[in-house]
């Protein structure tokens, strides 16, 4: 018997480990982190990455960009940056007649990955602004509506820590984001290594492109294509229920919306890991990213100093 | 569509190659343990196949029955999640499930009758047959069996042939054991109260004409027969009568008389 389609899923595989091969030439270690944003691409999803300063993570989105062959696009959001700063403005052109016309001029959103750095330093106006696009995949300028080019994804960053000045994003609006990326400090090995790469003589650093804007549509049709059993799915759903009805350690759990983001991210995972189907492992592993930022703690669960992943890795002792 | 069709008639039939194997074995040692029964109580070994073989039937149909997708996944537990997804999506045709029937029908490769089947439970049932089997040579060398003061089969055969109650009533008389010494047995009594049907058969009636002789000519001459017949009571016999019989002919002819 031919086994052309199980071939094709090994090829995608070794595609993939051929692009964390490719970017670890760039970013040293974070295979995890790189995992996760990969997921979220093929989801095509946001993601919402959390890290202390200096960890390398628009290093990290920038080469993921250039690998992929999408147009990049960075927004540093300040407290007085404007919707019109993200989404374009038109302006006054003079034509060769003397005539003027009005002509929108797209701001940085038009891109297919946008990396909106420290998002919780813009006004609430603006990160609005902004999640309207992320999850319209358009934005609306005057009265004219301007289609943003597919596929697009916002990658948004934020410090846990020097909060003065910020403008936390509220829960209803961190639930846009499919997945919470924790970007972890390296571990020692690895921070020689990046030592090593960035304080040597200086070269250039060049990674190949891996993918097109069409094969990467395409991978996002395969990734919703691979199947799920129903007692997997079953699972989920007891799962993300199971954050809405423990209330001894949570306050407010997780909407339909992330049941959702969790089936389509073990597929992406399966997919990614070369697996022609999704296993409770996939769930597990992808549970931690898609949960973390869509539940609120219990004072009785802040008090006995749980964390958000402790809590859910307690919720996915029971499936 | 149709290799994922053959590979689930493959795992069927994979399963019915082991729950066919395990009855077998179960089947012997079941007749070793009756045939050593039979033994004991000479009873025909004949009674030993006959529940062997049902025992056997039932065996592979409850095996067959227990031996579920879930039991094969909780041998084979890399093939869990995939069966399980192969099942929920049998009738899908798209690029990932066709990959995901692909990488079954590999993964299943693995999953032979082996691994199905549990080597040291076989190992013990193999051990009990022989156990078994020298047991049935030493009571038959032996010739060890209940002496027949203590069990006589046949006294426990006649429960068996006992006739129904329907049978062991005739003319509304019910027979007991012991009417069986004065009547014999009361089915042949039974034979009585039915109905019989004779077929006669007509060819003895039929005459051949091809052999029937032509009359032979015979010559009367006169004064053969005697003129006159009279008939001459025997008073002797008469005599001897019981006398019932002879009020009976009183009675007779005395309405002779009056008529």
């Amino acid at each position: 018997m031919t086994q052309v389609h199980l071939q094709q899923v090994q090829n995608i595989k070794n595609m993939f480990n051929n692009f964390k091969t490719e970017i670890s030439k760039v970013i040293v270690g974070q295979d995890k982190v790189i995992d996760q944003i990969v997921v979220a691409i093929l989801c095509d999803a946001n993601a919402l990455l959390e890290s202390y300063p200096g960890l390398g993570k628009t290093l990290m989105i920038k080469t993921l960009a250039e690998l992929m062959d999408l147009k990049f696009s960075r927004i540093q959001s300040t407290p007085d940056l404007m919707p019109s700063d993200i989404t374009g403005t038109y302006i006054i052109e003079e034509k060769r007649g003397g005539e003027k016309e009005f002509k929108f001029q797209p701001g940085p959103i038009f891109a297919n990955i946008v990396l909106a750095d420290e998002i919780n330093r813009a006004t609430p106006k603006t990160q609005a602004a902004l999640l309207e696009a992320m999850q319209e995949k358009q934005v609306t300028v005057g009265n004219s509506t301007f289609k943003l080019d597919l596929p697009f994804f916002v990658l948004a960053t934020q410090n846990p820590i020097d909060q003065e000045g910020t403008y936390p994003l509220p829960e209803a609006q961190t639930d846009r984001f499919l997945f919470k990326i924790k970007v972890d400090y390296p571990s020692e090995k690895d921070e020689l290594e990046i030592v090593d790469k960035y304080t040597g003589p200086a070269k250039s650093i060049k990674a190949r492109k891996f993918l097109s804007k069409d094969s990467l549509i395409n991978l996002q049709g395969y990734c919703r294509q691979v199947p799920i059993s129903d007692d997997i799915k079953k699972k989920v759903v007891s799962l993300v229920n199971r954050t809405r009805t423990n209330k001894e350690l949570i306050e407010y759990g997780a909407s339909p919306r992330a049941s959702i983001g969790l089936i389509l991210a073990a597929k992406a995972h399966a997919l990614i890991h070369g697996r022609t189907f999704v296993s409770i492992e996939d769930v597990k592993t992808m549970a931690y990213p898609i949960l973390r930022h869509r539940i609120v703690l219990s004072f009785k669960a802040e008090r006995e100093g749980k964390t958000p992943d402790e809590v859910i890795e307690e919720l996915l002792k029971k499936i | 569509m149709s290799e994922i069709k053959y590979l689930f008639r493959e795992l069927y039939y994979e399963v019915f190659k082991i729950s066919f194997l395990h009855a077998s074995a179960d089947a012997i040692i079941f007749f070793l343990v009756v045939l050593n029964i039979t033994n004991i109580l000479t009873l025909s070994y004949y009674v030993a196949l006959i529940l062997t073989g049902l025992f056997f039937v039932s065996d592979v149909i409850f095996r067959m029955k227990k031996t579920t997708l879930q039991k094969i996944e909780a041998k084979n537990p890399d093939v869990q999640d995939i069966l399980r997804t192969a099942k929920d999506h049998y009738n899908e045709d798209n690029f990932m499930v066709k990959a995901m029937f692909e990488d079954l029908i590999n993964r299943m490769r693995s999953v032979s009758a082996g691994s199905l089947m549990n080597n040291k439970e076989l190992l013990v049932k193999v051990l009990i047959m022989c156990v078994l089997s020298f047991s049935v040579i030493v009571l038959s060398a032996y010739d060890v069996h209940i002496p027949k003061g203590v069990f006589d089969p046949n006294s426990y055969a006649k429960w068996f042939s006992r006739p129904s109650a329907e049978q062991r009533e005739f003319y509304g008389i019910e027979f007991n054991d012991s009417d069986e010494d004065i009547y014999g047995k009361p089915e042949f009594a039974v034979l009585g109260n039915k109905d019989i049907e004779l077929a006669i058969n007509p060819d003895i009636n039929k005459i051949d004409f091809d052999k029937v002789k032509k009359p032979e000519d015979k010559v009367f001459e006169r004064g053969t027969f005697p003129d006159e017949v009279v008939a001459i009571s025997d008073v002797a016999s008469e005599e001897k009568l019981p006398k019932e019989s002879k009020i009976a002919i009183a009675y007779n002819l005395k309405l002779k008389e009056e008529s």
